[in-house]
């Protein structure tokens, strides 16, 4: 209608004023005349121009209402109509308006490049127009403008930083897409947490490989963040003025990493879940004073005396909302001033060079469009597919038995991140060398006449308290260590007038054997965390374990699948109803079938604990020890009752002199 | 590395991507089906577990029941899933599965009448948390899961109902014996106390309560309430040879069963010894 409508209006315009002015009629040829006004109806509006033929109206219309593109097109029409040179020169004119529209639409698109442009973009050749229309990008494109427009060259060598940074923010991006899917299914409540776990797994299609990438995500973030700082340490990339504020953000991303891993190990609700916070939440009532902090710490993180229905809901909460959020400012402002602030660092060889081409040529510049923007993206590719092929096939998250707080598990673990500290809290080899020097000054200061009273003099009073070991020394090692690394560093050159100079081996010879003494007493800490260190259950009860664990031990290293001992990996159709003597298992025959050797293992390990007792190991070993594995079929509906019974000659009258470690076995679990 | 090559390679990690996810997602029937499976089996395996500790004093290791203590569980009429009679019988509505998760989680306030002949003179105590009790939702589902394992699969003829087993019978030791066999350091060594209170946790607690102040949830309904040992006024009344002949012969009419014959002399000793720690009595 608005089609006629306009026609019909400019039209009348022209007849009233024709009839107002100077009588002319018709002018405008149309050969009718003009129709009577009638303003009372409005009928003018839909005068039609009978002069014009339908076709004719069309082309009008079209002509006024084309897009512009083909507007441009019109005369070059109106020419072909009449000549054959003209007919050539629309088909070129066509041509070009077509690709016009095709460029614009790229540039749209592309946030500033055309289609040559792409076209080179994607082939790694130079740009073609000038100026360089890839920072037109950068300046356009909300995401191209968070990223620099080049690095320095050396800076992104693969040997210098190992793309642990990317890596990082990688596996942030990977847990919160898997985390917001996992949140669709779960429930923060002690009620209903395992059973949605159970349901997640069991119901809901790619559910568990939901899940598991969570969790392959979560523990390779925690390894990244833990190399990247190292690889930042070791490249002496924290110094110079500017970029010890970047190291501290990173210091508190780390801590928060660790607090972000840690929350969501308890969101399963199963026995692992339970006891591995439970220790890690156990640290904090010891921080002194604990009638106080302590106390109040304790009872803030649980929500009560134990991990319950309040506790659950804050570390889901934390896990959720806060920490994330945190890491994202945090992320934030580590990754602005990396990108904007100071950039990446370069090889501290190429930098102190003395050769100042060298120096030069590390400088170069690099365009992230596209030479970098396409090598994240490969790498983004590459590690998609290995982390889905290994959730997939290798690794699956555990999930244990319910949580059961009036059971704590034989053996069980803080998350392997934290071993070191429980490795602390064994009180086994700082605090004995730290007993030693307070003992030493002790008796010196009697030595020399002053009779203190006991105590007065402690390097650390309480150190019997977990408190030292486990919240005190940690607590101090961060900020004063890691927060204060580039400050420290710089007042130490200060102090002693040296070059500042980031070259590991040749400069920072200290460095060397700081990083080596520290990184083998982590190493032995953590190791004296895990549970084959220091262990005091008795030794039946460690046959017991070796080979029907209780549920609820948690692997000592990550991204290894949890281990069910070598009874359950058997399996229900592989153990045959009876009562075995071990005794009669001792050699294994090569004709033994799996179950047979695994009776031969029992009774070797069980006449190990013997041997141990006739060397004199009261603790470890076990006089004349025997052992009896029964397999009973308790209900005929596929479950079967496990006993293994190990009995000993009695060392002191009240001994039982008998173990029995029970589980029972149904015909459909898996343990593999 | 070329542009295009990166490119090439990108393309090719995420075809193989997606095909891994293929690949993954034809099976994820099968999977789900047998991970259901695998968790419907460990909840059998936890409902034994918790079977053993909580309803084996009653109603037998094997459900077969306790004359005196407890009605068989392990029975045709209960268990005929098809035709319920003992449901019918009862008029409940509802499926076997809820009448079971109801009756552990609130016991059973009054007296079956279809045991009217029988002699149970204990209530079912309730046990769930919801109620006073000890047990958590899973656990009673767990519970529940194992007792229904009982019930014959599609085609097996149903097994003729269970008699209970008689309660076990004891022989009475003289009490000249009973000083004899104090094997004992008295006062005892942590040593004793702690296996005493294994011995005890597992077999004691659900009628004598964990803290042993008499007060387990097996203690509601019995005639006379379970001693509580922390009591010391009462304690000083109770010798060691009196206390000795309770365990090992029971006193059956207040609903305490004798232990004789079912712990060897020293674990009810070391048992003995555990209970009266609150109070410290250890000589006769």
């Amino acid at each position: 209608m608005g089609l006629f409508n306009r026609e019909v209006k400019k039209k009348t315009t022209n007849g009233n004023g024709a009839a107002k002015g100077n009588g002319h009629n018709g002018a405008d040829g149309h050969g009718n005349g003009q129709l009577p006004v009638n303003g009372e109806n409005g009928a003018e509006l839909f005068e039609v121009k009978t002069s014009q033929s339908l076709p004719e109206r069309v082309a009008e219309a079209a002509r006024e209402h084309a897009p512009y593109a083909i507007k441009q097109l019109i005369p070059w029409l109106e020419k072909a109509r009449s000549s054959s040179e003209g007919r050539e020169e629309l088909v070129e004119k066509t041509k070009e308006v077509v690709w016009q529209q095709v460029d614009n639409t790229t540039r749209a698109v592309t946030a500033g490049m055309g289609v040559a442009d792409t076209r080179a973009f994607f082939r790694g050749d130079p740009p073609i127009e000038k100026p360089n229309p890839r920072y037109k990008v950068h300046v356009n494109a909300f995401f191209a403008h968070i990223r620099p427009k080049y690095y320095e060259k050396s800076s992104t060598k693969f040997s210098h930083t190992f793309a642990l940074g990317y890596l990082a923010a990688y596996m942030f991006f990977l847990e919160t897409i898997t985390g917001v899917i996992l949140m669709v299914f779960y429930t923060p409540s002690d009620r209903r947490a395992y059973e949605d776990i159970v349901k997640l797994m069991s119901a809901i299609p790619f559910g568990q490989l939901m899940r598991d990438l969570h969790r392959v995500g979560a523990e390779l973030m925690v390894l990244i963040v833990v190399l990247h700082m190292t690889r930042v340490f070791l490249t002496g990339s924290f110094k110079t003025p500017t970029r010890g504020f970047t190291w501290l953000t990173g210091v508190i991303l780390l801590i928060l990493t660790f607090a972000l891993s840690f929350s969501g190990y308890l969101l399963p609700w199963d026995q692992l879940a339970y006891w591995a916070v439970t220790i890690g939440t156990s640290m904090a009532k010891a921080v002194p004073p604990r009638e106080i902090v302590g106390y109040f710490s304790n009872l803030i993180m649980r929500g009560g005396d134990t991990i319950n229905q309040n506790g659950l809901l804050r570390f889901y909460l934390m896990h959720v909302f806060a920490l994330p959020g945190l890491a994202l400012v945090f992320i934030s402002v580590h990754y602005y001033r990396v990108a904007r602030t100071h950039g990446i660092s370069i090889p501290a060889g190429e930098e102190e060079s003395p050769d100042p081409a060298v120096r030069k040529a590390a400088k170069e510049r690099i365009d992230y469009l596209p030479e970098l923007f396409t090598r994240e993206l490969l790498w983004a590719a590459i590690v998609t597919f290995l982390v889905i092929a290994y959730s997939a096939w290798v690794f699956h998250a555990p999930l244990q038995e319910h949580s059961n707080p009036q059971h704590t598990p034989l053996h069980t673990t803080a998350p392997w991140y934290f071993l070191w500290i429980q490795g602390l809290l064994k009180d086994a080899f700082v605090l004995p060398v730290i007993r030693a020097i307070d003992t030493t000054i002790y008796s010196t200061a009697q030595f020399i006449g002053l009779n203190l009273p006991q105590g007065s003099i402690c390097l650390v009073c309480g150190y019997d308290s977990p408190a030292w070991m486990g919240v005190i020394i940690p607590t101090l090692i961060i900020p004063a260590l890691f927060l204060g690394v580039p400050y420290i560093n710089e007042y130490w050159e200060k102090f002693w007038g040296s070059k500042p100079s980031r070259q590991l081996l040749k400069n920072r010879k200290g460095t060397v054997v700081v990083a080596v003494i520290s990184t083998i007493f982590m190493m032995v800490i953590w190791y004296q965390g895990t549970p084959f260190y220091g262990v005091t259950a008795p030794p039946a009860v460690e046959v017991g374990q070796e080979f029907l664990p209780e549920e609820g031990v948690l692997p000592p290293v990550p991204l290894v699948p949890d281990d069910w001992g070598p009874v359950r990996r058997l399996g229900y159709a592989e153990l045959p109803v009876g009562k075995y003597d071990l005794s009669q298992y001792v050699v294994p025959k090569p004709t033994d079938t799996e179950f047979e050797r695994l009776l031969s293992a029992m009774q070797q390990v069980i006449m190990q604990r013997g041997k141990l007792w006739a060397e004199g190991d009261l603790t470890h070993g076990l006089p004349n020890p025997r052992g009896t594995f029964i397999i009973e079929q308790w209900q005929q509906n596929g479950l079967k009752r496990i006993d293994l019974k190990i009995q000993w000659d009695k060392i002191t009258p009240s001994d039982t002199g008998v173990y029995d470690r029970v589980i029972y076995l149904q015909k459909d679990t898996v343990y593999k | 590395m070329s542009v295009q090559f990166k490119i090439l390679i990108g393309i090719l990690f995420t075809v193989a991507t997606i095909a891994a996810l293929i690949i993954y997602g034809v099976n994820e029937d099968n999977r789900m089906a047998t991970y259901q499976k695998n968790f419907a089996g460990r909840s059998i395996q936890a409902g034994a577990e918790y079977f053993e500790t909580y309803c084996q004093t009653c109603h037998g290791d094997r459900g077969q029941g306790i004359v005196g203590k407890g009605p068989p569980l392990n029975r045709t009429d209960l268990l005929d899933l098809k035709n319920t009679p003992y449901l019918k019988a009862i008029a409940w509505n509802g499926t076997t599965a809820d009448f079971l998760r109801d009756t552990i989680a609130a016991g059973r306030p009054q007296f079956s009448t279809w045991y009217a002949g029988e002699n149970y003179p204990q209530h079912m105590p309730t046990w769930s948390q919801d109620f006073g009790g000890p047990l958590r939702p899973d656990q009673i589902d767990a519970l529940v899961n194992y007792i229904l394992n009982w019930a014959p699969g599609e085609n097996e003829p149903l097994v003729p109902i269970r008699t209970p087993t008689p309660a076990p019978t004891s022989t009475p030791i003289p009490p000249g014996e009973i000083v004899k066999a104090i094997p004992f350091p008295v006062p005892p060594s942590n040593d004793i106390l702690a296996a005493g209170k294994t011995i005890y946790d597992k077999n004691c607690s659900p009628c004598h309560g964990a803290e042993l102040q008499g007060n387990g949830p097996g203690a509601q309904g019995l005639p006379k309430p379970p001693r509580n040992f922390t009591d010391c006024t009462a304690m000083q009344q109770f010798s060691l040879l009196q206390h000795h002949d309770a365990v090992v012969n029971g006193r059956t009419q207040n609903g305490m069963p004798a232990w004789g014959n079912k712990l060897s002399n020293e674990q009810i000793w070391q048992v003995i010894m555990y209970e009266r720690s609150p109070c410290k009595l250890y000589t006769p």
